[in-house]
C-alpha cells in the first residue's frame, strides 16, 4: 500500500514534471544568442516570454503558436529587427495547464518582468484568462488568440492583452447562421469536457436558441477513444443534425461512431475541430455529408508577403491546415509589437498599449487579411463572422482571400 | 445500454493492456515504470511510420514495433534503473527516473511527429460486427481479446514455469533468490524488455483506436495505474479486472451522469477498494489487528 501511495504521488507530479522537463529557456534567438538577451529598456536584444503549450492536450495549438512567432522573430532579425533590435522569443511549457501557466509567470516575472517587452499568455483561452490577471499586475504589453471569454470586449477588463483573434462568439454566430440556413430545427451538439471547447459552448447554445433551433446536448471527456454511446444518444433523440465541438483525435470518434451507427446524419464541425484535419483521420467513404468552419486566410499563392515570410522564416516545417488560422496568429504577435513599437517609438509599456490602441494593421499578416483594436475594445475588432465559412469536410485550403471570390 | 458496455470494455482493455506491461516490469523487479504508456505510444508512431508511410507488410511492420519496444524498454532498464542499483543499493528512485524517461520519449515523439493525431492503419479487416445489439469494429474485438489472452498467459508464465517462479521468487524476497543463484540484474534487465516489447505489440493494436496522438501517453499511464491499484499489485488477472472496471465506470458514469463524472466515478471506485481490500480487487484480503 506504501508503494502504491508513493506511486500515485509520483503519478501526480508527473504532469508538472513533464512540464519542467520542456519549461527551462527555449530561446528562439533567430539570429539573437542568449548573451544578447537583456532588459528590454536597453539596447539589447528584445525579449518575447511566450508561455505555451509543447506538451499537453493543446500542444497543437502552442507549438504552432511558436513556430509563428519564431519565425516573425526570423523575419524582423533579418529585416533590421523591431526598432534596429533583434527579438528574442524565450519558451516557457505550460504543459496545457492553466495552474502551470500561472506558476510559470509568477515565477518569470516576479523577478523579471523588466527583461521583457511583451508576453504571449497561453495557446489557448483558459490559460489567456488565467494569465490576464498576472501581465496587468505587472503592466506588461500581451498578445494571445483570444482571451477565453470575451473580456477584452471591455478594454478596462484586460488593459494590456490585445487579441489576435476577433471574438469568441463570432464563429460560433457564423455555425448558427449556416445550420439555420440549413434548415435544420432540431440538432445534436456533441462537444469535448475540455477547456477549449467549453468556452465556446457558452456562445453556441444561447445563439441556437435564440436562432429557434431545439437542441440535445452531450458532452465527452478528452480521454474518451470512442464517441459511438454518445452519438448513438444523439440518434436517439431524433436529431437532423450533429454540430460537433471536438479537438484532436475527437473528430475521428464522432466520424467513426456514426459509420459505427450506419447513420448518415449530416455533421458540421465548430472551428476547432477544423484545425485537425478530420479527414486524415477516418477512411474516405465517411467523410461524406460532413461539412467544417473554417477561419478565412489570406491567399498564400497570390501575393500575400505575410503568409509567404512565415512558412520561409519558420524554423521548421509549419503543420498543413493550421498554418494560417494557428501559427498565424503567433506571428501577427510579433507584427503587433513591431507596428507597436513603430507607431510609440519606444518599448515602453504604456507607450506599445497606447500605440496598439489605435492600430489597424492591413500588411504583414498571415491568419487574416486586416487586425485592428481600439481604445474600448482589444478584441480585433475587424474580425466578425464574416471571417468564417462552413464548407465541405476536405475543402479546406489556404488559399482563400477575403472576401471570397 | 449494449453500446455503452462494450465501449466501456475496449477503454478498459487498453488499460488493463497497459498494466500488464507495467506489471510484467514490476513483479520481477519492483519497479513502476512509468514509462511504459510512453512506450505504448511509441508503439503506436512507429505503427503509423511503417504500415501508414511506408507501405511496410503487416507481419514485419509488427515484429519492428516489437522490437522497438523491446529496444525502448531494455534502454529504460539501463539508463534509469541500474545505475541506481549500481549507485544506491536499491531503486526507490526510480519512481522519478522512469517519469523522466517517460518526459524524453514523450518529447521525442513530439519532434519527429509532432501534435496532431494521426491515422493508424488496421491491417486486418474493416467494417463493423453487431452481436447482442452493439456493434464492434474488427480491431476493437482484437483488443479485447488480446488483453484476456495476454493477460492468461502472463499469469501462467509467472506462475507454472521456473523462469516465471525465479522471477515471483526475486519479487518474494531478493536477498535470498540471489543467494540461489537467481540472476537478478540478468532478470530485471529482461523484465523491462519483455514489458516494453509487449508496449510496442499493444501500441501497433490499440493505434488505429486511439490514432497515434503524443498526448496520450500521460493519460494511458495514469488510467494503466489505477488498473493495477484496483486490481491489485503483481496481479496479471486483477490487472485486467481493475482495467475493465476503470473502463466500464468512467464510460458508463460518462454516457448517464455527465461527461465531468467519469474521472470522479473512478476516483471514488478506487478509493472504496482500497479502502476494504488494501491490497486491490486480486490481492488478498488482510485482517487487521485490534
Amino acid at each position: 500500500m506504501r508503494k502504491l501511495t508513493a506511486v500515485a504521488m509520483a503519478l501526480c507530479v508527473a504532469s508538472a514534471l513533464a512540464a519542467c522537463g520542456s519549461s527551462s529557456n527555449s530561446t528562439s534567438s533567430a539570429g539573437a544568442t542568449a548573451s544578447e538577451a537583456s532588459s528590454s529598456s536597453s539596447k539589447g536584444a528584445i525579449n518575447v516570454l511566450d508561455i505555451t503549450a509543447t506538451s499537453g492536450a493543446t500542444a497543437i495549438f502552442g507549438a504552432q503558436e511558436t513556430l509563428g512567432m519564431q519565425a516573425a522573430a526570423a523575419y524582423y532579425n533579418a529585416h533590421g529587427g523591431i526598432l534596429g533590435r533583434k527579438v528574442n522569443i524565450v519558451v516557457k511549457n505550460d504543459n496545457s495547464d492553466p495552474t502551470t501557466a500561472t506558476q510559470i509567470a509568477t515565477h518569470e516575472l516576479a523577478s523579471n518582468a523588466s527583461k521583457y517587452a511583451m508576453v504571449w499568455v497561453g495557446e489557448e483561452g483558459t490559460v489567456s484568462a488565467a494569465l490576464v490577471p498576472i501581465v496587468k499586475r505587472y503592466n506588461l504589453f500581451a498578445t494571445s488568440v483570444n482571451d477565453g471569454n470575451s473580456a477584452c470586449l471591455k478594454a478596462s477588463a484586460c488593459p494590456t492583452l490585445f487579441t489576435q483573434a476577433g471574438p469568441i462568439a463570432a464563429g460560433e454566430a457564423a455555425d448558427t447562421a449556416a445550420l439555420k440556413q440549413a434548415g435544420y430545427t432540431n440538432v445534436g451538439v456533441i462537444a469535448e469536457q475540455g477547456t477549449y471547447d467549453q468556452s465556446e459552448l457558452q456562445y453556441m447554445l444561447p445563439d441556437l436558441k435564440a436562432a429557434g433551433i431545439k437542441y440535445t446536448e452531450v458532452t465527452f471527456p478528452p480521454t474518451a477513444v470512442s464517441l459511438t454511446p454518445e452519438m448513438s444518444q444523439l440518434k436517439s433523440a431524433g436529431v437532423q443534425a450533429v454540430f460537433a465541438m471536438t479537438l484532436g483525435p475527437a473528430g475521428g470518434y464522432v466520424l467513426g461512431g456514426r459509420a459505427a451507427l450506419g447513420w448518415n446524419v449530416p455533421v458540421q464541425f465548430d472551428v476547432a475541430g477544423s484545425t485537425v484535419d478530420v479527414a486524415s483521420l477516418v477512411p474516405k467513404g465517411d467523410t461524406s455529408n460532413v461539412k467544417e468552419t473554417i477561419q478565412y486566410c489570406e491567399d498564400i499563392k497570390h501575393n500575400n508577403p505575410g503568409f509567404n515570410a512565415m512558412v520561409q522564416y519558420a524554423p521548421s516545417k509549419l503543420a498543413g491546415n493550421i498554418a494560417c488560422p494557428i501559427a498565424g496568429d503567433g506571428w501577427g504577435g510579433i507584427v503587433l509589437l513591431a507596428n507597436a513599437a513603430k507607431a510609440a517609438g519606444s518599448l515602453d509599456a504604456n507607450s506599445l498599449i497606447k500605440a496598439a490602441q489605435g492600430l489597424d494593421i492591413k500588411t504583414n499578416e498571415a491568419s487574416s487579411p486586416e487586425k485592428c483594436w481600439t481604445s474600448a475594445n482589444h478584441e480585433d475588432t475587424c474580425q466578425g463572422p464574416s471571417y468564417y465559412e462552413i464548407v465541405p469536410l476536405g475543402s479546406l485550403k489556404q488559399t482563400r482571400v477575403y472576401p471570397l471570390q | 445500454m449494449a453500446i455503452t458496455i462494450w465501449t466501456g470494455l475496449v477503454l478498459g482493455s487498453i488499460y488493463a493492456l497497459v498494466a500488464t506491461g507495467f506489471t510484467i516490469a514490476m513483479v520481477p523487479t519492483g519497479v513502476f515504470n512509468f514509462a511504459q504508456g510512453a512506450i505504448v505510444v511509441g508503439g503506436t508512431f512507429v505503427t503509423y511510420q511503417l504500415l501508414t508511410v511506408s507501405g511496410t507488410p503487416a507481419g514485419l511492420a509488427l515484429v519492428l514495433v516489437v522490437l522497438v519496444g523491446a529496444a525502448a524498454g531494455l534502454l529504460c532498464e539501463v539508463l534509469t534503473v541500474r545505475p541506481l542499483r549500481w549507485a544506491r543499493g536499491n531503486v526507490d528512485n526510480a519512481l522519478v527516473t522512469t517519469v523522466g524517461a517517460s518526459t524524453v520519449i514523450a518529447g521525442l515523439i513530439g519532434v519527429k511527429w509532432g501534435y496532431l493525431p494521426l491515422q493508424v492503419t488496421f491491417p486486418g479487416p474493416s467494417g463493423f460486427v453487431h452481436f447482442l445489439g452493439t456493434v464492434a469494429s474488427p480491431v476493437q474485438i482484437f483488443v479485447v481479446g488480446t488483453a484476456i489472452v495476454a493477460t492468461f498467459v502472463f499469469e501462467a508464465f509467472f506462475r507454472y514455469t521456473r523462469r516465471g517462479q525465479a522471477a515471483l521468487a526475486v519479487a518474494e524476497d531478493r536477498d535470498p533468490a540471489m543467494l540461489r543463484g537467481v540472476n537478478v540484474s540478468r532478470l530485471s534487465l529482461v523484465a523491462f524488455t519483455v514489458a516494453g516489447a509487449f508496449g510496442g505489440l499493444v501500441g501497433y493494436l490499440i493505434g488505429p483506436i486511439t490514432y497515434a496522438d503524443a498526448i496520450l501517453a500521460t493519460t494511458i499511464a495514469l488510467y494503466g495505474f489505477v488498473a493495477v491499484a484496483l486490481g491489485g499489485e503483481g496481479s496479471f488477472v486483477g490487472g485486467l479486472i481493475g482495467g475493465l472496471v476503470v473502463g466500464l465506470a468512467s464510460t458508463f458514469a460518462t454516457t448517464y451522469i455527465g461527461a465531468n463524472y467519469g474521472d470522479l466515478a473512478v476516483l471514488v471506485l478506487m478509493l472504496a477498494t482500497l479502502a476494504l481490500r488494501p491490497k486491490g480487487l486480486g490481492g488478498a484480503a488482510v485482517a487487521r489487528s485490534v
